[in-house]
């Protein structure tokens, strides 16, 4: 043990240096900057336009003189009834809507959004009912001043129409927008696969570097020859890389909340609006429970464990330090992967070949494992994490093989020869 | 009893015999060499019994251990140092000598005096508190010479020591490594230079594509082939042998 102690106080050290901490440091600078790509992106894509669904249970001229309106606005609509079956976002102009406004009632209408996941182009209408109901509040606002300009009171005339945003998911629903849902799961749902991403990134060029050097240099050569336990040479490596990245993730998480508080701070949410979107996230059965934190942790600490032990074992049949530096790109390609295929799709409603391909990757499991706690998917969330236990032991099992025999020495892992010895460390 | 006693130890890459059932002793407090051109397979011989490349046939025996039954007392009874090794370049010499003690003893008071010992034989002096980055490779060298030997191994294995250095340098290797065999240590080393080691060395051992090709002190292997240097030995070694 107390050699391990000295062995890992080394790695540490070799670790933190400048040169490491630097590109780390830009890294996560870029980070933010492309969380907030990532948020503009999806509020571009919600300014599409598509055709709404509406619902008209009031029947009456008012309600069809409104449809007549929004076509006259260049927004397609589409007749459906309550029976039917129904889009994932409509609009729903309840019965007695009419008869409400000629007393002189604000009237209701509902824009029903049903969430089937929490990813981003989920709700991507949301913004089409928003402008419909925009337009038929000053449409039916300058239809009242024109026909009776003071017989109704000031409030009404202004806002004859109040809007209901409902949200359903998985049979459960709240009155909440689903762009005020998707800012309270943001800060979950994009901060945690960043976190993921960050130290898979870090961890494993950091310690793939370590190892390609200390083998190029033969220092490597050095500590195997002493009586050291080679699975102590392989743990410290693994180990002191996890410390310093669990360190950056610390650091990222503390910088990312301050991020943020500083945007919710700008959207001017009240105090009593947060309040009501927690009341409905609490609703919708999104709060994530202590169980479902230590779940997490654990998937995030085994995603890191099988990126740094690939890393260590890519890095360790690195020949040269050209090679060095490229041979993690096969693992950061199997982490991007299902990071950008969660951010835009739901992985879930993907055909079987991609979707089994996507599980396939151990990654995958992680960047879903949010949505699955939230969403109470136990077994996916179970599954996904026996999963990458086992695909941890196999990796591990393989690296202990590869430092205590002497393929370390004898297998070369190059360009032309890469698929063969990228296969071999990642079955 | 011999320090190393090696059978028939053979290494195939998968493309032919990198060595070929080499038999050869290294008894206590001898210097002993493997010279030969590059890619002969000494290297290979080293590592093999250095315990990082497992030998596909025959067997070697470090003061009573065998390589492949029981690697873990073999490295406790030998050291190496690589061709052309490095040390870690944001360390001390102070603190990498301190760092390899550590790994090599099992507290930390044997750990202080081990490097004591080692900065006193590499005679780096004040050096010693820079870090190994702004070392030249001369006292790079003597660094890794001074780790390999501060724990007095029964047998240290150098694989070539001095290759990459100036006339100076070389020669005060070479010194040392003497120096050192008298306290106690005996050393396998292996070297392209044939002229070189000619000085040094009890025993040499000429290999050629992985094969042992003679084996005896310098004077006598000169004697055998009436030849002037180790050179002209090697030399007609592998005509004799064609
Ligand atoms: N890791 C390896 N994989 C395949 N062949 C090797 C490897 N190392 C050495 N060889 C081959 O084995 C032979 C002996 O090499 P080596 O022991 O390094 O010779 P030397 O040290 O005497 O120069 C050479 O032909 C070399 O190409
Ligand atoms: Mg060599």
């Amino acid at each position: 043990m107390r050699k391990f102690w000295v062995l890992f106080r080394k790695e540490l050290r070799e670790m933190l240096t400048l040169q490491t901490i630097i590109p780390m440091i830009i890294s996560i600078l870029l980070f933010s900057f492309m969380g907030q790509f990532v948020s503009d992106l999806s509020d571009s894509q919600q300014l599409s336009t598509s055709t709404l669904t509406v619902v008209d249970e009031d029947r009456s001229a008012l309600s069809g003189e409104l449809l007549t309106y929004l076509a006259g606005q260049n927004i397609q609509t589409e007749m459906a009834d309550a029976g039917d079956e129904l889009p994932a976002d409509y609009m729903l102009i309840p019965q007695g809507f009419e008869a409400s406004i000629t007393a002189g009632e604000p009237a209701p209408i509902q824009l029903h959004n049903n969430l089937t996941s929490l990813s981003m182009t989920a709700g991507l209408k949301a913004r089409l009912s928003v402008r419909a109901s925009e337009g038929i509040q000053s449409f039916l606002s300058n239809k009242l001043f024109a026909q009776s300009g003071s017989a109704y009171d000031y409030d009404f005339v202004t806002h004859p129409v109040t809007v209901h945003e409902i949200t359903h998911l998985n049979g459960r629903s709240a009155e909440i927008s689903p762009e005020a849902l998707s800012a309270m799961t943001m800060q979950q749902s994009i901060m945690v696969p960043i976190i993921v991403f960050l130290l898979a990134v870090f961890g494993s060029q950091m310690v793939a570097a370590a190892t390609a050097n200390e083998k190029i240099n033969k220092t490597l050569e050095t500590l195997l020859t002493t009586p050291i336990s080679r699975l102590s040479v392989l743990a410290a490596k693994m180990l002191s890389a996890a410390a310093v990245s669990l360190l950056m993730a610390v650091i990222y998480m503390v910088g990312f909340s301050n991020y943020m508080s500083g945007m919710t701070g700008s959207a001017e949410m009240s105090a009593e609006a947060v309040q009501s979107t927690g009341g409905a996230m609490q609703a919708l059965g999104l709060q994530i429970s202590g169980g479902g934190y230590a779940l997490l942790g654990l998937d995030l600490f085994m995603t890191l464990l099988i990126c740094l032990c690939v890393a260590t074992m890519l890095g360790a049949l690195a020949n040269d330090v050209k090679s060095a530096q490229t041979v993690t790109m096969p693992l950061m390609i199997l982490v991007m992967i299902p990071y950008l295929a969660t951010i835009f799709t739901d992985i879930s409603s993907l055909g079987p070949v991609p979707r089994w391909l996507l599980y396939a990757i151990p990654f995958t499991h992680t960047f879903t494992a949010i949505s699955n706690i939230m969403l109470g998917k136990t077994g996916a969330l179970i599954g996904g994490l026996i999963y990458q236990g086992a695909f941890l032991a196999v990796c591990l099992y393989l690296a202990c093989r590869l430092f205590s025999s002497d393929k370390l020495f004898t297998m070369k892992l190059q360009w032309n020869r890469r698929r063969h010895g990228a296969n071999a460390s990642e079955n | 009893m011999d320090t190393l006693q090696v059978n028939a130890l053979a290494k195939n890459y998968g493309r032919g015999c990198a060595v070929d059932h080499i038999s050869f002793a290294v008894q206590e407090n001898e210097i002993f060499s493997l010279i030969g051109p590059n890619g002969a397979g000494k290297t290979t011989t080293i590592r093999m019994i250095a315990t990082l490349i497992t030998p596909t046939e025959g067997d070697a025996v470090v003061d009573g251990h065998s390589i492949r039954t029981d690697p873990v007392a073999v490295r406790g009874c030998i050291s190496y140092l690589a061709d052309e090794a490095g040390a870690y370049q944001s360390m001390t010499g102070r603190g990498y000598l301190l760092f390899m003690a550590q790994l090599c003893t099992e507290n930390d008071a044997d750990a202080r005096r081990c490097a004591d010992y080692a900065a006193e034989v590499c005679a780096l002096g004040d050096r010693l508190k820079d870090r190994i980055g702004t070392y030249s490779r001369g006292m790079i060298r003597k660094l890794l010479l001074a780790r390999a030997v501060m724990t007095r191994p029964k047998l240290a294995i150098l694989d070539e020591p001095t290759s990459g250095l100036d006339i100076i340098n070389a020669l005060e290797i070479r010194r040392l490594i003497q120096r050192l065999s008298r306290e106690g240590t005996s050393f396998l080393l292996s070297s392209h230079n044939m002229l070189e080691i000619d000085t040094i060395s009890d025993r040499v051992g000429i290999i050629d594509h992985g094969k042992l090709l003679m084996c005896g002190t310098p004077g006598e292997l000169k004697e055998r082939l009436g030849a002037e240097n180790l050179e002209e030995v090697f030399e007609k070694a592998v005509k004799g042998n064609a």
